[in-house]
């Protein structure tokens, strides 16, 4: 151990829980990137008991909607390959498009030049043929074709002696129809080459569009289902926000009847209750009858019935008449059915001790602040 | 090697041939183990989740770092965890990554020879063992631990935060994880170190 590994020796725990400066940090990883067997064991052993705190932790589970999301991320990187990599799909199918292009030519000009060849063949038989002869000396004959096993092959015995040749005149002919044959087979090899080299660049042509036109459909796909995807979301959440406040507008209503159902409880149990009955006033009550009870600590409880259906733009409201000023307060709307029933509850104040009257009056839709309309029922305490 | 690793490295080769069910399997087997040790850093549902997927998109993309000599998955994965949970919480982390397993790629060349033989983190009497011992520690020795692991804090940090010496702040962190180390040894003398 030399003196560096002694002096990081009560380290390790520390450094495997990343809880040293950087500079040490740095140092100690160093030194275990130079190799000391004896460290990187420490380190090792200082890993393990470090990992193991995580097993301190209490157990939970993940929702299922990271697997989904996660399985989702990846299926969909696998069907669409990021934009780094397009350029390696594209090179294979480029390179051996070129490939067949560079040989198509090279067929093409080796075509030519046996194409050459073959015609001064022929011509040479020609006039052999007609002087019974060489005329010229024979096309000069391609190294290729000269090299070549088949050429002047006993495979290829010369076919065209004819009885009235003398025989060095035969060989000499064998020897050109043998390497005609042989140029005619080699040409023929050539085309079929050159040919099947055409249609595989053709073939890779149309594959690299079609390639190229699915990653295109792809990108749009993509881009539809983001825009998509976007509305939906903000159709989602415009949704989801309307039902909040349609659930905090209920939650919020419920706790109001809650809160006046205790109160009206509260009132009803109080035993300094007293009572008020109030009776029409003006013809327009009709037969209209209200009774209130209330009590300082327990609030105000009006029940009223038949009482006449008011234009649309009015509505019944509650006064308290008093000794003190203000002599006539508002003590609220009455809620009314269409059967002709009316109810408020007005919560306990200290304006109820100095109550004389009770009154209702029809009032402009919303109440008002001061008594302006007909006074319909009263009653006296 | 377990059956439980071998099966590991099969999953893993799956994955390298980008097979995504492989990766549907290991995350089956180890997310509850994940999840619970991102929960208890970030205390948050929605990063914990967040982070989890990190972690496992992780593994599917850089698989080839895990390097199976140098421990078990699992412990690649919460190290991975934790140090993406960590950077989630600090935003810009000044951490160093303490731990030659999940980068790989600076391997000084540890010679699996010289390793000890690991643990088994999914054993459940082993993870029973730990709680136990963490719970029976010192208050003081148990804070220090649990705030650098949990927490992220560095020495002198903890130093701070707990009105300690550093020299203090080490020599806890340093008999706590002693008293683990022990305790895992006693608990499986034939199959580790």
């Amino acid at each position: 151990m030399s003196v560096d590994c002694a002096q990081m020796e009560g380290d390790w725990d520390l450094f495997a829980l990343g809880s040293l400066d950087e500079a040490a940090q740095q140092a100690m990883a160093a030194h275990l990137e130079s190799g000391c067997k004896e460290c990187q064991r420490r380190f090792l052993e200082a890993h393990i008991a470090v990992v193991s705190v995580a097993a301190t932790a209490p157990p939970r589970q993940p929702s299922a909607r990271v697997e989904r999301v996660l399985m989702k991320r990846i299926r969909t990187e696998q069907r669409s390959p990021s934009k780094w990599s397009w350029p390696r799909w594209n090179l294979t199918p480029w390179a051996i498009a070129t490939a067949c292009v560079v040989l198509a030519g090279w067929s093409f000009l080796q075509q030519r030049k046996l194409g050459w060849q073959l015609a001064t063949a022929h011509s040479a038989i020609q006039s052999l043929r007609r002087a019974g002869l060489p005329a010229a000396p024979p096309a000069p004959i391609s190294p290729q074709v000269a090299e070549s096993p088949a050429t002047l092959s006993p495979a290829h015995p010369p076919t065209a002696s004819s009885p009235r040749e003398h025989p060095g005149e035969n060989q000499e002919l064998a020897a050109v129809v043998a390497e005609l044959a042989n140029l005619k087979k080699e040409n023929l090899a050539i085309t079929a080459a050159r040919a099947a080299a055409e249609q595989r660049a053709a073939d890779l042509q149309a594959s690299l569009n079609a390639a190229q036109a699915r990653g295109d459909a792809l990108s749009l796909d993509l881009e539809a289902a983001k825009r998509s995807s976007r509305t939906a979301n903000q159709s989602e959440i415009a949704d989801l926000n309307r039902q909040l406040f349609d659930s905090r507008a209920e939650i919020q209503r419920l706790s109001q009847g809650r809160t006046r159902t205790a109160q009206i409880e509260a009132l009803l149990q109080s035993g300094s209750m007293q009572q008020v009955e109030l009776r029409p006033v003006d013809p327009a009550a009709g037969k209209a009858f209200a009774r209130v009870l209330f009590s300082r600590q327990g609030g105000l409880l009006l029940v009223a019935a038949s009482l006449p259906k008011l234009e649309h733009e009015k509505c019944y409201q509650l006064w308290l008449i008093r000794k003190g000023a203000p002599a006539i307060l508002s003590a609220g709307l009455l809620q009314t059915s269409d059967d002709g029933r009316g109810f408020l509850f007005a919560p306990p104040t200290n304006e109820l001790a100095q109550l004389t009257g009770l009154a209702i009056t029809d009032e402009p839709k919303g109440g008002s602040t001061s008594a302006r309309g007909h006074k319909l029922l009263f009653g006296a305490r | 090697m377990s059956s439980w690793d071998q099966e590991d490295l099969e999953l893993l080769a799956g994955i390298a041939r980008r097979d995504s069910d492989a990766l549907l399997r290991l995350y089956r087997k180890y997310n509850g183990r994940v999840f619970s040790l991102l929960y208890r850093i970030l205390d948050d549902r929605s990063a914990a989740e967040e982070v989890l997927q990190d972690t496992f998109y992780r593994l599917w993309d850089r698989s080839h770092l895990y390097q199976a000599e140098k421990g078990q998955l699992i412990s690649w994965l919460l190290t991975v965890a934790r140090n993406l949970a960590l950077d989630h919480k600090r935003k810009e982390s000044r951490r160093i990554d303490a731990n030659v397993f999940p980068s790989g790629e600076e391997s000084g060349g540890i010679d699996p020879e010289t390793l000890p033989e690991l643990v088994s983190l999914e054993d459940p009497d082993l993870s029973r063992t730990i709680q136990s011992v963490m719970g029976q520690l010192p208050p003081d020795q148990k804070a220090v631990i649990e705030l650098a692991y949990f927490e992220g804090l560095t020495h002198q940090e903890l130093s701070e935060r707990l009105g300690q010496s550093l020299g203090t702040v080490k020599t806890r962190i340093r008999l706590g994880l002693s008293k683990l180390r022990k305790a895992m040894r006693d608990y499986g003398k034939v199959r580790m170190l």
